[in-house]
């Protein structure tokens, strides 16, 4: 074997001589996710690791992902996975058994408060609204052409929820998950600069100005029997999302019940920070060229804003609703936080009360619709798996 | 002579076969993507049901939570409208602080601050305070000592 030889082996197994046009866009689109992601600091925590998984995976011959393995009509050979995949395809059996989103839920429910729901029950209907836009983007996925599950993964969009939306699309069709995943989290992190427009324009000074009483403080009973009665209640309706709804309760019952405070630790911290880098890290590498970059993918990008503009419409105007109903006791503002993105969305209903009266505060009032948000886009989710699952 | 013919036929019947097949595939690929489809009308349909599923789940569970806080509070809601009704009668006075008692503060104040039951005004300023309600008459721990309280009366803000 002579240099010249060994000079055009190297040349030939490099990237440079296999690089294919596709997957140096999708490399150019990943830096640009990289550079919103550290630099605008849209949902970093996320972003970054979707990013450098799709720019990874695109890199010519580095067989990190290989997209026939999970595509395959017989099933996926997970012996041929584990035997001969690369390392996103091992971190991705974590993505396509729905290990990584049940416990991103169990990590949520370790993280979030469910007092203020509890203290005003009446806000779950707001939750309840807000996921108008899941089933408005189903209906204008299927006008464009889209078939019944993959109209049923992008609608999931509209609850701004990732974990939610990868749960359900690996399930449906996941030859879109990357598209989706980018798009929910994309528009997650957008939410202070989509909804204030719509908050504004679906609601008058007046209303915004509402200052709504303190709530109650909520026992330590009632916060231990929530989670315990809740997985009971909405599983028995909708058996396919006991994964999701059981791990979101589990993890508040470890945070509530008092008896196990390192369990909660574990999971709010560790355990959370180490599946979200395994979960971004491969759902950002499903992003390869040929099937990202499409039409498809556009048409999703425009449904999942829409989705999500739906969702916050249906929040406000069922906060208009309660309003009425109330005697203007309540601040309209805080249906908005219904669509599940949490805490943003609460902190934009916040900021937008405040910006009306300096001295309101909805923080609280609107956590209550935004922890109902999540537990609603898990059984909107869950409705769509058991129709088309 | 004979073994030729036989393949031919056999051959023959391989092709005939193997169109079948091609068919039969081609037909249930049809089927399949027919019912992957779904129809505007389906797709309204579907999506009523599943927002009206969504409201009804969370509805029996508003409902649940406001059932099993009224069980657990033990019934503070019925107290409310009574101390609304002495607020008529009344004129609204300051609730007066009664002396010092002997016995041992519930919770020490700097946890009182961060998780406060009320606010009372004190010599012209405002106190986060913890309460232990036996209403008309209730203990409240401030600075570390504990007061016991006369309610006459309840102004709401």
């Amino acid at each position: 074997m002579n240099i010249g030889e060994i000079l055009n082996n190297l040349w030939t197994t490099s990237g440079f001589a296999q690089a294919d046009p596709k997957q140096l866009i999708m490399m150019a689109i990943a830096c640009v996710l990289l550079y919103l992601g550290i630099v605008k600091k849209f949902e970093p925590l996320l972003l970054v690791g979707i990013a450098f998984g799709m720019l990874i995976s695109n890199i010519p011959g580095s067989d990190l992902y290989h997209a026939d393995y999970w595509t395959n009509a017989e099933g996926v050979n997970y012996g041929e996975v584990v035997g001969h995949g690369g390392l996103v395809d091992i971190l991705y059996i974590g993505v396509k058994t729905g290990l990584y989103p049940s416990l991103i839920f169990m990590g949520v429910g370790a993280m979030t408060d469910f007092g203020p729901m509890i203290a005003n029950a009446k806000s779950m209907i707001l939750g309840a609204a807000a996921q108008l836009g899941v089933y408005f983007a189903f209906i204008l996925a299927v006008i464009l052409g889209f078939n019944g599950y993959e109209a049923a993964s992008i609608g999931i969009i509209g609850g701004a929820d990732g974990p939610t939306a990868i749960w359900l699309t690996k399930e449906l069709a996941p030859h879109l998950l990357a598209p989706i995943a980018v798009a929910a989290y994309s528009y997650m992190a957008l939410i202070p600069l989509i909804q204030p427009p719509i908050m504004r324009a679906l609601t008058t000074k007046e209303e915004r100005t509402i200052k709504m009483d303190q709530l109650r403080t909520v026992t330590k009973t009632e916060k231990i029997v929530f989670p315990i009665a809740v997985t009971i209640i909405t599983c028995l309706v909708l058996p396919s999302v006991a994964s999701l709804l059981g791990c979101l309760m589990l993890g508040n019952l470890l945070r509530e019940c008092g008896v196990t405070e390192r369990l909660s630790d574990v999971v709010q911290n560790a355990l959370m920070n180490i599946v979200t880098i395994f979960l971004s890290i491969s759902v950002g590498a499903t992003a390869i060229g040929e099937n990202f970059l499409a039409l498809d993918t556009i048409k999703i990008i425009a449904l999942g804003l829409l989705a999500f503009c739906f969702s916050t419409a249906g929040g406000l105007i069922f906060g208009k609703i309660m309003c009425k109903l109330s005697g203007g006791k309540i601040n309209p503002l805080i249906g908005s936080a219904g669509v599940s993105a949490v805490p943003m969305a609460a902190r934009v209903a916040q900021m937008e009360g405040a910006k009306a009266n300096p001295s309101n505060f909805l923080l609280m009032h609107a956590m209550g619709p935004n922890v109902s948000g999540v537990i609603g886009s898990a059984v909107a989710a869950g409705f769509l798996m058991a129709v088309f699952g | 002579m004979e073994f030729k013919q036989e393949q031919g036929i056999v051959s023959a019947d391989e092709e005939i076969l193997t169109i079948g097949a091609a068919e039969a595939e081609s037909q249930t690929a049809s089927t399949v993507a027919e019912e992957d489809d779904v129809a505007l009308t389906e797709a309204l349909a579907l999506s009523g049901l599943g927002f009206g599923i969504v409201f009804a789940v969370l509805v029996v569970l508003m409902a649940f939570i406001t059932v099993m806080s009224a069980i657990i509070r033990g019934g503070k809601k019925a107290e409310k409208p009574v101390q609304k009704k002495e607020k008529s009668k009344a004129a609204p006075t300051p609730a007066p602080v009664a002396a010092p008692v002997a016995t041992p503060v519930a919770a020490p104040v700097a946890a009182v601050q961060g998780d406060a039951d009320m606010y009372v005004s004190l010599n012209g300023k405002k106190h986060a305070v913890s309460v232990e309600e036996k209403l008309p008459r209730f203990n409240i721990s401030l600075n570390g000592k504990t007061h016991a309280v006369d309610v006459e009366s309840v102004e709401e803000e």
